[in-house]
């Protein structure tokens, strides 16, 4: 699963901020459907993401499949004629440059940092940290997942073979299993998060507590720079 | 101060408990027995306020904890852990667990540092501060529970079947934290080790009684294991070779495990014991064909495990998770049951015939999430016996259970294994071995370091207790 880096240059801007500057970043890859330069944000996706490559190592098969299917799915939708390729190739930069913007995100922000950053987006306390608590849960599930699939396994269900419809159906002895389990903990989770008198006030205070400095500035001017330029209708880039 | 008079709790039409009288004092250390379901954890959760104020139950009587109502709201003075107090963790590092309560109660950042650095010293945990709860060892994840819990400032702790996950190297720590924390602290559990730690003991039974814990040594109670002299079990048998290990080898992260050597004999009962993180489970998994080893062999049957197919594996050798619920789907106990029996092509009757070894024949219609968890652990055996395996591994069977629920599924793993089924049970409680056990086999480190009769191999053990308190 996902390392939470705990330094380095992103890490240590404001959440809110580093937040803000994955908003504009995502909404930049939206504004073009030019191959060159979408090509351009990738790389800087890539450069960016460079700290953080043990991350993208673990995600590097869903990273290819999703740029070699994103890239054919396109010309087999629009017919082999020209532009189709290269509007498949555009689509693709833009998703796997979207998927690694999130991983930088996700790689220096711990739930609690993705709380503050969404209330800094005035979203309320209780929305923003479910979200962030979401994020932690993630992995959770995906253990509850492992097990109960084991489980069923030592008593010889075997959903590695048959076709994918076969396959599929024998999938369907582990979601309740999961469900329930996720529904147990779930209860659980919401007696020890009042136990921790969430929500009792209707604010908090904050123990971590990251001021807006002069790299949170530039990362700003850097990236709303990126922004204008792309939304410029002359664009420098072809 | 504590104060309950004539309480009484029911949900809908069960009652769990009515006329219950008691003063806990400042100060004191209190313990609460019983079997499952008289109410020991909705009484931890009536005196927090979780109970009516979370979960909906009708009460009678009065209840205050100095001198305020928790009828009306979640008291901050009163500290909960909860049991699996693994669920109760959502901070991603030390430091933000215990500070997030104190930023809820609107700390100052200053004051907020404060409390995490001193909490943080007092359990040891300093070095602790950054890293990811869920990294943590048992032990350690509960100091942290605690810790959190301490930091909000709270005057009586409850703590909620603290010992059903640790070694007896954490429960041995747990009794000495108690005793340095200067709080009430009232506890909900069924180790008589710990109990006998507290001033007082109400046991919840027929009729809720109050005891001085010392006379817990003297009293058979309901639902609480007594005292007793260790009781070696006759020394195991070796028969024929049905599970052999050669050179096993698994790493996962830091951990390695190495196991040279382990022969288990047909038709014999055998312990995986040691501390946690020593590798029993990683051990079992591998046995059970869960996961595969980076080298050697697993032979059943003289047979290299990796030559059988998912269904074969089944049926020669079963893994019994501790947690039944990973497993149950079915609507109903009969459905459940059979549906290895189907997987696998095999008569329907091999699936009554394990329905009626675990004693739930009249239940084959209930649905199985409704049952108590000892039950739903019946149930989950059930379906793994239906397929008749050869060898059947436990993986901590008696979490969770009172002493009337172990001793019926002990009772029910010996009879297994006098019908001829090789047992392996994975297991950190110590007493539970010296009283049913012949064999035992020690791990630490990912290594096996003792095999033999368990009077011998205990009586060295550095994690058992003197004291029989394990």
């Amino acid at each position: 699963m996902l390392e939470t880096i705990p330094k380095g240059w992103i890490k240590n801007l404001n959440p809110t901020v580093r937040l803000i500057c994955l908003l504009i970043l995502l909404l930049t890859t939206l504004l073009t459907q030019d191959p060159l330069g979408l090509a351009f944000l990738l790389i800087l996706a890539l450069m960016i993401a460079l700290p953080y490559r043990r991350n993208l190592y673990h995600f590097r098969h869903l990273l290819i499949l999703l740029f070699i299917f994103a890239t054919l799915i396109w010309p087999v939708f629009l017919g082999f004629r020209p532009g189709s390729f290269q509007f498949g190739l555009a689509m693709a930069e833009r998703l796997v440059s979207m998927v690694i913007f999130g991983l930088i995100y996700a790689s220096v922000s711990p739930p609690e940092e993705i709380t503050i950053g969404l209330e800094g987006l005035f979203i309320p306390f209780r929305v923003a940290y479910a979200i962030g608590l979401a994020m932690r849960l993630v992995p959770r599930l995906f253990l509850v997942g492992r097990l109960v699939k084991e489980a069923q396994m030592v008593r010889g269900l075997d959903l590695d073979s048959g076709g994918p419809i076969t396959r599929l159906k024998k999938h369907i002895p582990l979601l309740l299993p999961i469900f329930m389990t996720t529904m147990r903990s779930a209860h659980r989770l919401m007696i020890a998060l009042e136990a921790k008198g969430f929500g009792r006030r209707s604010h908090h205070s904050y123990y971590f507590h990251r001021p807006v400095g002069w790299p949170d500035l530039i990362a700003l001017i850097l990236t709303t720079a990126i922004f204008l330029l792309y939304l410029l209708p002359l664009s420098v880039l072809p | 101060m504590i104060r309950i008079a004539r309480l009484g709790l029911a949900f809908g039409e069960k009652k769990i408990f009515e006329d219950l009288d008691l003063e806990i004092e400042s100060g004191l250390c209190f313990g609460i027995g019983g079997c499952n379901g008289k109410g020991k954890t909705s009484l931890l959760y009536l005196i927090k306020g979780i109970i009516p104020n979370l979960i909906f139950g009708s009460i009678t009587g009065e209840i205050t904890v100095g001198g305020e109502s928790p009828r009306d709201r979640l008291l901050e003075t009163v500290g909960i852990m909860l049991d699996e107090f693994e669920e109760q963790v959502t901070g991603s590092t030390v430091e933000y667990e215990i500070g997030f309560p104190l930023e809820n109660q609107r700390l100052p950042g200053g004051e907020i540092e404060k409390r995490i650095n001193h909490w943080l010293s007092v359990f040891g945990l300093i070095d602790k501060r950054d890293q990811d709860p869920w990294t943590l060892s048992g032990g350690e994840l509960q100091r942290l529970v605690l810790a959190t819990v301490l930091a909000q400032g709270a005057e009586i702790l409850l703590l909620d079947e603290p010992t059903s996950n640790l070694d007896p190297k954490g429960r041995a720590e747990l009794r000495q934290l108690i005793k340095q924390i200067d709080k009430t602290v009232i506890i909900a559990d069924h180790d008589p080790g710990l109990l006998l730690g507290m001033d007082r003991i109400l046991h919840l039974g027929e009729r809720p009684t109050v005891i001085p814990a010392r006379e817990l040594e003297h009293l058979q109670l309901e639902g609480i294991r007594p005292f007793q002299q260790k009781r070696f079990p006759p020394q195991p048998t070796s028969g024929e070779t049905v599970l052999e290990v050669r050179g096993l080898r698994k790493k996962k992260g830091d951990f390695q495990l190495n196991i040279d050597h382990l022969k288990v004999g047909r038709g014999e009962l055998i312990a995986i014991t040691g501390m946690n993180g020593a590798g029993k489970t990683t051990l079992a998994r591998l046995l059970a064909g869960i996961d595969r080893p980076d080298s050697g062999r697993v032979m059943i049957d003289h047979q290299d495990g990796e030559s059988f197919s998912r269904s074969d594996r089944a049926r020669k050798i079963s893994y019994l998770d501790q947690n039944p619920d990973h497993q149950i789907f079915a609507p109903k106990v009969w459905d459940e049951v059979r549906f290895g029996v189907r997987n696998l092509g095999l008569d329907e009757e091999f699936a009554r015939l394990a329905l009626e070894t675990v004693g739930l024949s009249d239940r084959k219609d209930s649905d199985p999430f409704l049952l108590p968890k000892g039950d739903r652990q019946l149930v989950a055996l059930a379906s793994t016996l239906a397929l008749r395996p050869e060898i059947i591994i436990f993986d901590e069977p008696t979490t969770g259970l009172d002493f009337p629920g172990i001793q019926r599924i002990m009772d029910l793993i010996l009879r297994l294994n006098r019908e001829g089924h090789t047992i392996i049970i994975i297991t950190h409680a110590l007493w539970l071995i010296r009283w049913y056990i012949p064999r035992v086999v020690l791990m630490a480190s990912g290594r096996i370091v003792e095999d033999g009769p368990t009077d011998r191999v205990l009586s060295g053990y550095a994690g058992d207790d003197s004291q029989g308190l394990d």
